[in-house]
């Protein structure tokens, strides 16, 4: 199954071959986990919303148009199950403009005073940690995943030029958490 | 161009979306600008460090196929009962 293109892949699980429905679920659970994850920020909600979205995605495949690629289309269905659960629950998401970063470029210090820092891998996970949800999200889409804009357009619905400031704020904010190891360095 | 202008196009090279027009840009504003050549840094040690806390492991859920499969057997089932 593994020598299947996306296309071939679609055709054989919609005819019920289990072997391909186990190589679909093996190409994208990690996005469709991932993108769970950075919603639901929680490993046991995130597994069993995976395991939901997959679900739903694959019975869903008749409804797949042909030429377009899989990837954004698995994160978009695990975006929209993941909003909606955290919903329910009333998890907040924090809007994105909640995130603006306020350093100037020019205060920031050289990044090389910070790049042998012992805690910078810790100091980095906690800083996306308390990203908003939304904006971790589309981290986890570009950087974690490596899916490009026009793609994490598609699986979020937004712009490519809100996708764009998005992830630039973001890594701002997360610059901006790692400058003030700086500091802390001595 | 100016700063401003060079730190989008930064960003844009690190997700590989940038031009070769862009590139070239971003090249010849770096020779002269020390806080642009720092941006750009910063956005290096990002995309290096960003493999250690992003991508949260799926491996830890190794029954996830089992079960997606086991649901679309017993959706199979439920829809043709013979």
């Amino acid at each position: 199954m593994r020598h299947l293109d996306e296309a071939q892949l679609v055709e054989r699980c919609i005819e019920g071959s289990e072997a391909a429905w186990r190589e679909m679920v093996r190409r994208f659970e990690r996005v469709v986990y991932g993108v769970s994850y950075r919603i639901l920020k929680d490993p046991d909600e995130a597994r069993d919303a995976a395991q939901e979205s997959l679900i739903k995605a694959m019975r869903s495949l008749d409804t797949f148009e042909p030429g377009r690629k899989l990837k954004p289309w698995f994160a978009k269905i695990a975006w929209n199950h993941a909003i909606r659960l955290a919903a329910k629950q009333h998890k907040n998401l924090v809007s994105l403009g909640e995130a603006e970063p306020r350093t100037p470029w020019s205060d920031l210090p050289d990044p090389a005073q910070v790049t042998e820092h012992k805690e910078v891998g810790e100091a980095l996970r906690q800083a996306v940690d308390s990203l908003p949800a939304a904006m971790q999200m589309v981290l986890e889409m570009r950087c974690g995943q490596e899916m490009d804009y026009r793609e994490i357009s598609q699986a979020t619905g937004w712009p490519i030029g809100t996708v764009k400031t998005n992830l630039f704020r973001a890594r701002k904010r997360l610059v901006e958490t790692l400058a003030g190891l700086d500091g802390a360095s001595s | 161009m100016n700063c401003k202008d060079i730190e989008i196009l930064l960003q844009l090279a690190a997700d590989n979306e940038a031009t070769e027009a862009e590139l070239t840009a971003i090249d010849a504003h770096l020779d002269a600008c020390l806080i642009c050549r720092r941006k750009e840094a910063w956005l290096e040690l990002l995309n290096e460090r960003f493999g250690e806390v992003l991508n949260p492991s799926i491996e830890d859920s190794p029954g996830l196929a089992d079960a997606v499969v086991d649901a679309l057997n017993a959706s199979q089932l439920a829809e043709d009962p013979k």
